[in-house]
């Protein structure tokens, strides 16, 4: 693991730690403000200030500082948790998300000087006005004690970062110790950094020093293997020490510490402490002289203390003799999608050796089934490593709706449900800004004015709701809000004057006038705002959800709000899909297109001019589109006519033709396949959007029914308009 | 004798290069050393001070700053350098 690799574990774990203390945030606001959630709040900022300082991002370092100064207030009941205090926290957080952000992406500190003020006032003005928590929480005792300990974590990363320089006080942790002592369950802590410990800028004296703030004491330091100094590099960690820890730490605490330096730092606990393993000179330095194989540092719980400036006790058995066993393990994205791409051939070569099979009349028999089965089963899991709950999405939104009460006047109550949906990490990446988009939307355009919603009988704050569930295979999220509705006069004359629509189309139904708003260029603000006019239009939240292989939907109802319903694939990797035989081809129609399919009568195709087919379906009039155009067949123009006496025509829906039918030969199945890109194996071919690998072993075209249609129906109309 | 001072920041460039300075050096007394400037430690001087400490003619504190002691401190290495060659 390299220093890139720690910083990324980093920057996850902020976004862990920003979620857990917006949510703790929430908690409050809605009134849950027990000790263990404002715990969580402190920790998840803690967490953040220490890999900052431990990285020498010296502005979110000294920003976590300060916010962490009024939490450890809070902690310790000295702050009243009120809403205005919350709602200070929350913009602080907003702001410290800025700082994560302009870290990881290398650009300048966000401007925090005013909250930052706010929070320093805050924490200055504690005792002044007699603040006793009357409402607050009181704070459990351990909290009390680590927040003080924190106060001296405060001062030793101000020593870090050069400002107000201020001892290390040996004496609280002492008396931490001792009042474990009197309870007499401290444990042991061995912490030896490896050889290449300091390789990626880690500063091991950092480790050590969070430890002397959790009430730890470094009972002794191992420098067995510390060479000649001639012979030393002093990049390599050559020492190792024992801490006593009081009985009140958790280890997983003391876990947090040492989360950025994976396997470059040896940690033991308990037991285990008190007894590692011997260390050799030469493991830390291979071209050093090779030594004798040092003693074990400690070879009994017995040992002493050998400052004598820390009496501190000797460290005794744990209650629990090993580390606590890790839930989770953090893996690579790389190595998982080679899981996922092994996977993906699995199925494939499963569907090979049935497909085989049933041409040698072996098809039925159980062990085909079983192993059916198994794979199903594996590709499921599989495909379930990648998936990440909604919340991650979600959690963005609060914020967001905070800004834009700010920057609208809207005050906005957020309703969630489902937000332990889960779905591919790459969908909820690239779902973010839609829903961005649509968010923002929704306050600015569609719920109204606090003022209008009293005047027509409605609360004044507004109700946005955002939910997600799985349905029918996929996800299905719906954004909602209570606003007025869509104005389908506004929205029709608007789209004859940009002349998205005919004027003299009087017959739109509620829906199609609804879906104008798709529209490329289409917008009803009287002029462009800086809250849902950003560029992008809601003809690219669309395509956002179309790429995904997704799709949106609107239901509105006047006077009462406005739903966006999007419904998205579970991933993008494997999806379903209705293979088509063209020809001597078989081709992938992905099933989210797929309206209907039928075998017209032949009064129901009617013709315009030489080439142009169309299908009357129920009335409405489709463009035909001959697959067997994109396959290349012999005379595909001409024999339109044979082919839709024999084929099947399979109507889709399209982003921007509307639906169309695909005159295909034959259905052949309808399966899950497995995405192969083009791009990668061969070349980006238009119509065609990738390729699978059929149980035959044969290649298949997945078809982009988006650009077919498009381009097809461009091609007929301009021989016609040059006619 | 020449006093080594420490810079105000003591990282691994700091040792790297005190460790060269210290590793030339030839005599039979004590090398005093002027941590009175120290406003961050680093593990990395922290092995050369100690390493200094223990070969011959070792080292002597003579100035000291409170981040200094305070760098002894957490690693339990306070004691070792109040006695011994560094006394």
């Amino acid at each position: 693991m390299n220093g890139i690799d720690i910083q990324a574990i980093f920057f996850d774990e902020c976004e862990e730690s920003l979620q857990a203390a917006e949510a703790g945030l929430d908690a409050c606001k809605a009134g849950t403000q027990d000790s263990e959630t404002i715990n969580a709040i402190f920790r998840a900022v803690h967490s953040i200030k220490g890999g900052a300082g431990a990285f020498g991002y010296e502005a979110l370092a000294s920003y976590t500082h300060v916010f962490e100064n009024l939490l450890g207030d809070v902690r310790e009941g000295t702050v009243l948790v009120t809403s205005d205090l919350v709602d200070m926290l929350l913009l602080a957080l907003d702001c410290l998300r800025d700082h994560v952000e302009s870290v990881r992406g290398g650009a300048p500190a966000p401007d925090d000087e005013a909250i930052k003020a706010r929070l320093a006032e805050a924490h200055e003005n504690v005792g002044k006005d007699g603040g006793a928590a009357a409402e607050a929480p009181a704070p459990e005792p351990a909290a009390a004690s680590a927040s003080a300990e924190m106060d001296d974590l405060d001062a030793l990363l101000d020593d870090l970062l050069g400002s107000d320089p201020a001892p290390v006080a040996e004496a609280p942790a002492e008396e931490v110790a001792e009042e474990e002592d009197e309870k007499g369950e401290e444990w042991a802590l061995y912490v030896c950094p490896q050889a290449g410990a300091m390789d990626n800028g880690s500063e091991p004296l950092l480790w050590l020093r969070e430890l002397v703030e959790l009430g730890g004491i470094c009972v002794k330091c191992d420098e067995s293997i510390l060479p000649q100094i001639d012979e030393m590099d002093p990049k390599q960690g050559y020492l190792a020490w024992t801490f006593s820890m009081p009985a009140s730490v958790e280890r997983d605490k003391v876990a947090d510490i040492f989360d950025f330096v994976g396997e470059q730092c040896r940690v033991l606990y308990g037991e285990e402490a008190l007894n590692p393993p011997a260390r050799a000179r030469a493991e830390v330095a291979p071209a050093a002289k090779a030594p004798p194989v040092a003693a074990p540092a400690a070879t009994s719980a017995t040992t002493k203390p050998e400052t004598a400036a820390a009496p501190a006790p000797a460290p005794t058995q744990t209650p629990t003799p090993s580390a606590p066993a890790s839930q989770s393990i953090r893996i690579d994205l790389g190595k998982l999608d080679q899981l996922i791409d092994g996977v993906g051939e699995l199925v494939i070569a499963q569907a090979m050796l049935a497909q085989r099979l049933s041409n040698e009349g072996l098809a039925h028999f159980e062990e085909l089934a079983m192993l059916e089965g198994l794979v199903r089963d594996i590709q499921e899991r599989a495909m379930a490593f990648r998936a990440q709950p909604i919340s991650s999405v979600f959690s963005r939104v609060p914020r967001l709706l905070r800004e834009l009460a700010t920057t609208t006047g809207k005050h906005v109550k957020l309703v969630v449900a489902g937000e332990t949906t889960e779905l591919d990490k790459t969908v909820i990446e690239r779902l973010s800004e839609p829903l961005t988009h649509l968010i923002r939307n929704a306050v600015d355009h569609g719920i109204e004015s606090p003022e209008d919603r009293q005047a027509v009988g409605k609360d004044p704050e507004g109700t946005l709701t955002l939910s997600a569930e799985q349905k029918a295979g996929r996800i299905v999220i719906r954004i909602g809000d209570d606003g007025g509705g869509i104005n389908r006069e506004k929205v029709l004359a608007k789209a004859i004057e940009k002349g998205i629509v005919d004027p003299e189309v009087h017959n739109l139904s509620d829906e199609e006038i609804d879906n104008l708003i798709f529209a490329p260029g289409f917008s009803t603000a009287a002029q462009v705002s800086s809250i849902s006019g950003r560029g992008v239009g809601m003809d690219v939240v669309r395509q956002n959800v179309k790429e995904l292989g997704g799709r949106i939907t609107i239901e509105s109802r006047p006077g009462q709000g406005t739903d966006f319903v999007l419904a998205l694939p579970l991933t993008l990797a494997i999806s379903d899909g209705m293979i088509v035989q063209v020809g001597d081809q078989s081709l992938v129609v992905p099933l989210t297109h797929v309206v209907e399919s039928l075998s017209p009568a032949e009064t129901e195709i009617k013709g315009m001019g030489r080439n142009i087919r169309m299908l009357n379906v129920r009335g409405q009039f489709l463009p035909i589109v001959p697959l067997r155009q994109l396959t290349g067949g012999p005379r595909a123009e001409t024999n339109i006519e044979t082919n839709m006496e024999n084929g099947v025509l399979v109507v889709v829906e399209t982003e921007r033709c509307g639906q169309a039918a695909l005159l295909v030969d034959a259905i052949i199945d309808q399966r899950q396949f497995v995405i192969k890109s083009l791009d990668t194996h061969y070349r980006s071919v238009d119509g065609v959007a990738g390729a699978t690998i059929l149980g035959n072993g044969r290649v298949a075209l997945i078809v982009d029914v988006d650009r077919l249609v498009l381009d097809m129906t461009s091609r007929r109309h301009a021989p016609a308009e040059a006619a | 004798m020449a006093v080594i001072e420490l810079p105000r920041l003591c990282d691994r460039a700091a040792a790297l290069a005190l460790r060269g300075d210290l590793a030339d050096t030839t005599g039979s007394e004590a090398l005093p050393v002027d941590a009175s400037n120290v406003e961050r430690m680093s593990m990395a001087m922290l092995q050369v001070l100690l390493a200094a400490h223990r070969n011959e003619p070792g080292i002597v504190l003579t100035a000291r700053s409170s981040d200094f002691d305070s760098a002894l401190a957490i690693s339990g290495l306070t004691e070792t350098f109040n006695t011994g060659a560094a006394a």
